[in-house]
């Protein structure tokens, strides 16, 4: 554990704050150059068909005009490799690639002008015509007879869930959600000859550029990729859309600068949702309540040409014990565009199926859920026969119990009251995947005496500048602000996405190698300086102590500082390169199986008399290896419970039958949690380092604060209510089902 | 505004005129593109609210899946006076349930001169929603605006 007087574990405010606040910081479609122009799609408004004409006669003539690119003249553009890790792009087809739609919000063309007023209106004055063709925008997938993959099996599930004596066999829906991030896509396109830089919305900048490369038909060193701040993504901007092709052309083709931003409605159709799925869940159990059997077998929406999977089954193979378990997965086509992974893509959807279920179970055996839980807790992971890394979901469970008080609760559905209202009690367990990703950080100590960490990767937003200055002060004894964090360049040496919650457990180790590099070149160069105190002196013997080489007996103060060294070297900097070795290939890591886990307790209070519920207090505790930033962690957290709000009463993008067209597609039609609806967040860390993540133990926060909540959610609102509801989200035309009344 | 009984005042070029609250808003009908009666070029340039009547209570209530920011799934208007436990003045409007703000003179009637109790709203809630002419997606608003009318009315006569 972390020592009293360590940063690391210390809630350290946001070094980037200032910057945020003052508006300093530049997000992609904050860079303007001179002679830039601006770029507007046009989007399809059939989902399913041909483009029999596109009549540009009236846009052409328009003010400002430059430049409208369609499939007919956007020249040579490229798929991605399949099965390229290195290259993942969010859709097969490139932009403009045919003259077919295949779903509502294709672009179609992209009109260029001087301003962004012009090329608004000129694209309103394109005329698209169409030869439609029926689309199949069907919402359930009940009708679909294709195959199915086995993703996770062991024992026989099927005979020994119909010979248990206590059984669950329910379908449970998640609908199409949107990401919604408030930092709108955006690309901005600046050729230098046969150069290209793109200032991006990208969750990864490295990935960005060797598809841009592949996309464009470039060599990979002729792209770089620019993400400085990103105001969110969770998910949507994980990978290039065809905007960033369109821009980049575009771009070429005026060789002039090219902006392009879409607007909050192309948000719902252009850039990636997370899928519905509908899950068949079955538990057979002991009328002890052990697991005897599970089934989960689900499908997910995906577009006309994209398998995209959606992985409900995650979490399902290792957090409970049961010997005979089976899950399966398919995907069903629509005229939809194409998914993306969204906030805890596959566990988030998955565990509120798997827990809704064990909740129905728990009523069923009438057994306490808490008590369910700790039942079937497994001490291994049965799906690999591994050991866990360090698991404590037990422990989640009984600390979140008390804080929430949970043995207060009575089981009888409408039994709890306070101030005139119904209360509701549900919880639900909670895990996500941790990984270590390879990565590369270089860190430098500079002759101005500050000290500088580089990595390709880019801060999402939850606080990875600061957590990397936390570690870099922690190995040097530098402080925060002597620190300057360089990320978000696919120009910087190679770092991983910022996906999965995965770049802090990630990161850290190569900036700590980086630093312990760097320091030993220090100390080296101490040694090999003429005229340096430390002239000839055994590397062993130099210390190096808050930016002060030292002897190793001698007082830190009475060192030298680093600065000076580099000037009496004629330095301008000295630097090392860090590396984070994969998990999957650290012989500590690969024979374990690595995950966060959580249990989230949810109130609901019901006003049955105007069908009102709302969510009014969270208690959240969370087993994520080691905290390095309690600040930023909670924030995490807290923010993941407030759209866990969403996801289970509020989030579902719907889609106009007839057209294919998101009907809700705006920040007041598609709701989200507003600060009105976010309850009393209560977030606990049981901060035990995990030895599988290298140095500091931290296996990353965000996505794990989502998982769990939207289950315990119906849960509490069951228990208030008497309703089940196993279609998200929970409506008001629901809750009017409920025979309670009255208080 | 349907419940105090506003009157919108207009001026354009034709000059000023004014439009009670009733008349302002229009039903589709034939011409689902016309919303309400103002006249190309008219602008409202204020609302006349009545005087309050003396002893009175009104009261506002929007029900909703989000707390804030979004447009009522039913809401409802009440002022009412009640002397004696006895209703004397009513007047009753809702949203969410049409195109325009909707007076329920229905609810009026089975409101004035009844006893202030949970049995008289609920029967003018039944009163207000008797010719509502629901489809499958929004059914549920029938009950809803039911609970939405009985609970202001409860508030506004409290």
């Amino acid at each position: 554990m972390s020592t009293t007087d360590s940063i690391i574990g210390t809630a350290t405010p946001r070094i980037d704050g200032p910057l945020k606040t003052t508006g300093v910081a530049e997000y992609a479609a904050d860079f303007h150059f001179d002679r830039m122009v601006h770029a507007v799609p046009v989007v399809s408004s059939i989902a399913s068909g041909h483009i029999s004409k596109l009549d540009l006669s009236a846009a052409e003539k328009m003010p400002g005009i430059l430049l409208i690119l369609h499939h007919c003249n956007i020249g040579p553009l490229y798929r991605t490799v399949p099965g390229d890790d290195n290259a993942t792009n969010s859709e097969v087809r490139s932009a403009f690639e045919d003259d077919v739609v295949r779903h509502w919000g294709q672009h179609v063309a992209v009109v260029i002008a001087e301003t962004l007023e012009q090329a608004t209106a000129a694209a309103a004055a394109v005329k698209a015509g169409y030869e439609p063709q029926a689309a199949n925008l069907r919402p359930s997938l009940d009708d679909y007879t294709g195959a199915r993959k086995s993703v996770s099996k062991r024992g026989d599930p099927d005979a020994a869930f119909a010979s248990a004596p206590v059984k669950i066999d329910q379908t449970y829906i998640t609908p199409n959600e949107t990401h919604n991030p408030i930092e709108l896509h955006a690309s901005v396109a600046v050729w230098d000859g046969d150069r290209v830089t793109l200032y991006e919305t990208s969750q990864g900048v490295v990935n960005h550029r060797v598809v841009m490369a592949q996309v464009l038909g470039l060599p990979v060193e002729n792209v770089r990729v620019v993400t400085r701040f990103l105001g969110s993504g969770f998910g949507g901007k994980l990978f290039p859309w065809p905007h960033t092709a369109m821009a980049a052309v575009a771009a070429r083709q005026l060789n002039r600068p090219v902006k392009l931003s879409l607007n909050r409605r192309m948000m719902f159709s252009a850039v990636g949702y997370r899928p519905r799925t509908e899950q068949h869940i079955k538990l057979g159990a002991g009328k002890d309540g052990k697991l005897l059997a599970l089934r989960h077998d689900y499908l997910n929406v995906t577009s006309q040409l994209d398998d995209f999977n959606e992985g409900c089954g995650e979490a399902t193979p290792y957090l409970y014990s049961v010997a005979n378990l089976e899950i399966t997965s398919g995907m069903v086509h629509r005229h939809v565009g194409a998914p993306m992974y969204m906030r805890g893509p596959g566990a988030v959807p998955g565990l509120y199926a798997l827990e809704a279920g064990m909740n129905e179970l728990a009523e069923q055996l009438n057994i306490d859920p808490l008590q369910l839980r700790l039942i079937n807790d497994a001490e291994k992971d049965e799906s690999t026969n591994t050991p866990f890394s360090s698991r404590h979901l037990k422990e989640c469970f009984e600390v979140g119990a008390k804080k929430f008080g949970w043995d207060k609760r009575t089981a009888a559905v409408g039994s709890m009251r306070r101030d005139g209202k119904i209360l509701g009690w549900g919880l639900a367990g909670a895990s996500w995947v941790a990984l270590r990703l390879p990565c590369t950080a270089n860190v430098e100590f500079c002759a101005n005496g500050r000290l500088c960490v580089r990595c390709g990767t880019q801060d999402i937003g939850t606080g990875t500048y600061t957590v990397f200055a936390q570690v870099l002060s922690e190995k040097t004894g530098m402080p925060l602000d002597h620190i300057d964090v360089i990320l978000g360049d696919s120009a910087l040496p190679d770092g991983p996405m910022s996906g999965g919650s995965m770049v802090t457990g990630s990161v850290l180790n190569a900036i700590a190698a980086g630093a312990d590099g760097a320091i030993q070149k220090l100390q080296k160069l101490a040694a090999a300086t003429e005229g340096s105190p430390f002239q000839n002196a055994k590397v062993e013997n130099i210390s190096f102590t808050k930016g002060r080489i030292h002897g190793k007996d001698q007082n830190p103060d009475n060192g030298m500082h680093f600065a000076e060294l580099l000037k009496m070297a004629r330095l301008n900097g000295l630097s090392a390169e860090g590396k984070t070795q994969p998990s999957w290939e650290d012989p500590k890591a690969r024979g374990v199986s690595l995950h966060s886990y959580g249990a989230q307790f949810v109130e609901v209070e019901w006003e049955p008399d105007i069908a009102r519920l709302r969510v009014s207090r969270v208690v959240t505790v969370i087993d994520a290896g080691r905290i390095i930033n309690p600040r930023a962690a909670a924030n995490q957290i807290a923010g993941a419970v407030v759209m866990g709000v969403g996801m289970g009463l509020l989030e579902e993008t719907v889609y106009d039958q007839r057209t294919g067209q998101p009907i809700n597609g705006s920040m007041a039609d598609y709701l989200m949690a507003t600060c009105a609806d976010s309850p009393a967040i209560d977030v606990t860390f049981l901060d035990y380092p995990d030895p599988a993540m290298g140095e500091y133990g931290a296996r990353g926060v965000g996505e794990i604060g989502l998982a769990g909540v939207a289950p315990a959610i119906t849960a509490a609102v069951y228990h208030a209510t008497g309703v089940r509801v196993r279609e998200l989200p929970v409506r008001i035309e629901h809750l009017l089902q409920s025979k309670i009344v009255t208080v | 505004m349907a419940a105090l009984e506003a009157v919108i005042h207009v001026e354009g070029p034709k000059g000023k005129r004014t439009i009670p609250i009733a008349e302002f808003h229009k039903l589709p009908g034939d011409t689902p593109n016309i919303e309400n009666a103002l006249e190309p070029g008219e602008l409202i340039t204020f609302v006349d609210l009545p005087k309050p009547i003396e002893g009175s209570k009104s009261v506002y209530l929007k029900l909703r899946d989000r707390a804030s920011y979004e447009f009522a799934l039913s809401s409802a208007a009440v002022v009412a006076k009640v002397e004696g436990g006895h209703i004397r003045y009513v007047r009753v409007a809702m949203g969410g349930v049409g195109t325009k703000p909707w007076r329920s003179h229905e609810a009026e009637a089975a409101l004035m001169g009844k006893p202030a109790d949970a049995a008289t709203f609920r029967k003018a809630a039944e009163a207000a929603l008797a010719g509502a002419k629901p489809r499958t997606d929004n059914a549920f608003k029938v009950e809803l605006a039911k609970r939405c009318l009985v609970r202001t009315l409860k508030l506004a006569t409290a």
